[in-house]
């Protein structure tokens, strides 16, 4: 079958790429809550607040802000919970991004290329929580 | 070629000489949870054409239908060892499609451009005033907060629903959402609302 990519089997190499059981073990944050501002006219759509998103599991939660600049994204959050220290990774497909939680709760990444992504927080002793698929 | 199944009527070993082709469902989301590669493109194979169909149903934007049906198979990857119906795979990922092209299509909508010209002509009095806007917003934020403080988590899951705030991203009550659960649900959000400072 490889080679195939036309139109019934488009984005096949993607989804067999897709293929990856490291996270089997991880906890699973889930959406609850989304909110996007109300749609208007505008002659430059490509900047701007695009999305909030909020993600929970077992005391952890996980806001996230997405924002569109030009062709690229940036994404800032919040991970609000018990825990003295998170480490915080960016997934994209093929990707990982580490990045910097403050001692607040804060993190906060750009130059994004707009595509699909989750989030995982390492908490020391605890198994990781990894977040839904969702594109930005 | 089994579509579907219902039942492992093929425990497949890694490496097993089956066709993938030959097995039903069950038994390639068993051997993909297994970390068998041959059972995930198994997978792939049989159901990306009717990813793809739903996919281009939902008249996206090529990337963003590209971003849609690669995120369908992310999802999928990550749902592998919670999936309790494996046998009904292929309507698990009808729904996941839908669900994820939809969200897509209502962000590529609300970020569409507008011809220039046409600015002039939208109506000032159908967009919100500054001050209904940050009304609307303390108005939800405070919804919110007092969604946050049920103390049942289905009472959270119906409020977010009922208020159209769920992530399957729809507006208003579903019939997923019993009346009995409605009433209760508000009944409390109503009260922790009142109790509000």
């Amino acid at each position: 079958m490889s080679g195939r990519d036309d139109g019934a089997m488009a984005g096949r190499a993607a989804a067999l790429a897709a293929f990856d059981r490291r996270d089997d073990r991880a906890d699973l944050a889930v959406l609850t809550a989304e909110a996007a501002p109300a749609a208007e006219p505008s002659r430059d759509p490509g900047d701007g607040h695009r999305t909030t998103l909020r993600f929970d599991r077992d005391g952890l939660s996980l806001d996230l802000r997405v924002r569109a600049q030009g062709p690229h994204r940036s994404l800032s959050g919040l991970v609000g919970g018990d825990f003295t220290h998170a480490g915080l990774e960016v997934r994209r497909p093929g990707s990982v991004v580490r990045v910097r939680v403050g001692a607040d709760g804060t993190f906060s990444v750009e130059g994004l290329e707009r595509g699909p992504l989750s989030i995982a927080v390492q908490r020391t002793g605890r198994r990781p929580v990894v977040t839904g698929w969702f594109t930005v | 070629m089994p579509r579907g199944g219902t039942g492992s009527r093929f425990p497949v070993p890694p490496g097993s000489p089956t066709p993938p082709a030959e097995l039903s469902d069950s038994d390639l989301v068993h051997g993909a949870r297994r970390g068998d590669p041959r059972a995930w493109e198994g997978i792939v194979d049989r159901h990306l054409p009717m990813v793809n169909a739903i996919a281009r149903s939902h008249r996206l934007s090529a990337a963003d239908r590209e971003d849609a049906v690669q995120t369908v198979w992310l999802t999928l990857n990550q749902q592998l060892p919670r999936l309790r119906s494996p046998e009904s795979l292929r309507s698990w990922l009808r729904r996941v499609t839908n669900d994820v092209c939809g969200r897509q299509r209502r962000q590529a909508a609300r970020h569409s451009p507008v011809d220039p010209h046409s600015l002039s002509l939208a109506d000032p009095g159908r967009l919100p005033d500054p001050e209904s806007h940050v009304l609307d917003r303390e108005e939800r934020e405070e919804l919110h907060r007092a969604v946050g403080r049920l103390t049942d988590p289905r009472d959270r899951s119906a409020a977010l629903d009922y208020l159209g705030l769920s992530h399957s991203g729809r507006d208003g009550p579903t019939s997923a959402t019993a009346a009995n659960q409605r009433r209760r649900m508000i009944r409390r959000l109503r009260r922790i609302l009142e109790e509000s400072p």
